[in-house]
């Protein structure tokens, strides 16, 4: 107990008289590694906000379109509704919040953003504007 | 310590160097840069700047999704729905800024079946069927105000002949062969235009990659055989499923399969028959691609490698220097 406590007291004072060289190495490596660290984080922390897509509606045309980005560049912009045979916005907000929804959604699940005529007759989105 | 520091140093120092040593003609822009909408065998055709492309094939299902490609935005538009059955390998080309699609395979039949797109209503009208029978994986070009489908395969066997579509005779339009090709039966070829002729070549025939290369001038609807192109031994230009693009007077053929999943990109130059190698496209190697060609800009997009189905886009900037962070 008593010997391992004085190997202590000499490694410290060993490590007092550790040259110069030494002493910069250990600064060196501490240096590179914190700053490979602080890079991988940096990294991961991007790549993970990034996966996200954003949907924002606007109004167009007597009604609304939706665009859809994707780390604040633009992905796609919908000034007319998809799908149908027609140049018409969307008649009200909330349907083009339904559909910019869905295919935000699909886009964040890594599937193709396609919507289908389907889709839109189960979101009850109205296909003529009355008026 | 100093060693230590004097290797890093110089270590970094060679590895800046060696990015400057030579000068490699070719750079590709990665435009998208997400997940956007991965298939293969798409169609395409570009109207006033604006590229379309649909149809498709991805890995689980057939696609009759249409979509506008906004050049300048760099951004898409989901446009009105093709209305003929879904379907990959189908043809594509616009005249007089509308656009045509037809032909392909729905994973049961070859298909014959012909549609017009106004980009202007967004609408799709039914017009007459191809004349040369039900086929996939054909090559098309339009010059002049006349559409022209021709090879392909049409479920037996793969074809040689030539049809064009002139779309102001009657209320349909009309398709008339077009005899005259003296090349191979092919299927997957791919061509491009250059001042108002057409380079057809690449493709396979039963089981075999043709070599032959040939220029069709609609003006005289003559054939003219060019050099082939396993001419030279250093070309390896021969490949199907490839893509052909024309920037600035000058053809391309980029991608497409050879024995696997092709990135190479080989630049045709018309004044002299000779092609160059240049920067192979600085994304996944594929097959399937499609293509968007303005009078002075060249895009790839979508394709596969193996059961991979892609959908970024890539610029091709011919003139340009390699740069690999761009």
């Amino acid at each position: 107990m008593f010997a391992h406590r004085v190997n202590k007291y000499f490694g410290f004072f060993k490590m007092k008289q550790m040259n110069v060289k030494s002493k910069y190495l250990i600064l060196f490596v501490l240096i590179l590694s914190t700053s490979l660290i602080s890079f991988i984080v940096l990294k991961t922390d991007i790549s993970t906000k990034t996966k996200v897509y954003k949907a924002s509606i606007y109004k167009y045309n007597e009604g609304y379109g939706y665009s859809i980005s994707y780390d604040n560049k633009l992905f796609i912009k919908q000034d007319a509704i998809p799908v149908i045979e027609t140049n018409q916005p969307f008649c009200n907000f909330n349907d083009a919040q339904k559909v910019a929804n869905l295919v935000k959604e699909k886009l964040n699940n890594k599937e193709n953003p396609n919507v289908s005529l389907q889709e839109l007759k189960s979101l009850n989105i109205q296909l003529k504007c009355s008026n | 310590m100093k060693y230590l520091l004097g290797i890093i140093l110089l270590s970094v120092t060679l590895l800046n160097c060696s990015k400057d040593d030579d000068y490699e003609r070719g750079n590709w822009v990665s435009r998208s840069i997400f997940d956007g909408v991965p298939r293969s065998n798409a169609v395409s055709f570009v109207i006033d700047n604006m590229g379309y492309a649909g149809t498709g094939y991805d890995g689980d299902d057939y696609l009759n999704d249409f979509w506008q490609y906004n050049i300048d935005g760099d951004y898409w538009v989901q446009k009105a729905t093709f209305p003929g059955v879904p379907r990959t390998s189908a043809s594509a080309f616009s005249i007089d800024g509308k656009g045509y699609v037809g032909i392909g395979y729905d994973g049961l039949d070859e298909l014959s079946d012909f549609w017009e797109y106004d980009p202007i209503t967004n609408a799709w009208t039914q017009k007459a069927d191809f004349a040369g029978g039900p086929r996939m994986s054909a090559v098309e070009f339009a010059v002049n105000g006349i559409g022209y489908i021709g090879t392909g395969y049409d479920g037996a066997n793969e074809r040689k002949d030539f049809w064009k579509y002139d779309p102001t005779i009657g209320e349909d339009g009309e398709w008339t062969e077009i005899p005259g090709f003296g090349g191979n039966k092919r299927r997957d070829g791919a061509t491009f235009v250059i001042a108002d002729k057409v380079y057809l070549g690449t493709g396979v025939s039963n089981n075999v990659y043709v070599t032959d290369f040939w220029m069709f001038d609609p003006a005289t609807e003559v054939w003219t055989k060019k050099m082939d192109l396993d001419e030279e031994d250093d070309y390896s230009i021969v490949r199907s499923n490839a893509v052909g693009l024309s920037i600035n007077g000058l053809g391309y053929i980029a991608t497409g399969y050879s024995g696997g999943a092709v990135a190479t990109l080989w630049e045709y130059d018309p004044s002299i028959d000779a092609w160059e190698n240049i920067t192979s496209l600085e994304g996944s190697a594929r097959q399937d691609a499609v293509g968007f060609s303005t009078t002075d800009r060249g895009f790839v997009l979508f394709g596969r490698s193996g059961s991979y189905y892609l959908d970024d886009i890539f610029e091709l900037l011919p003139q340009q220097e390699y740069d690999d962070e761009d």
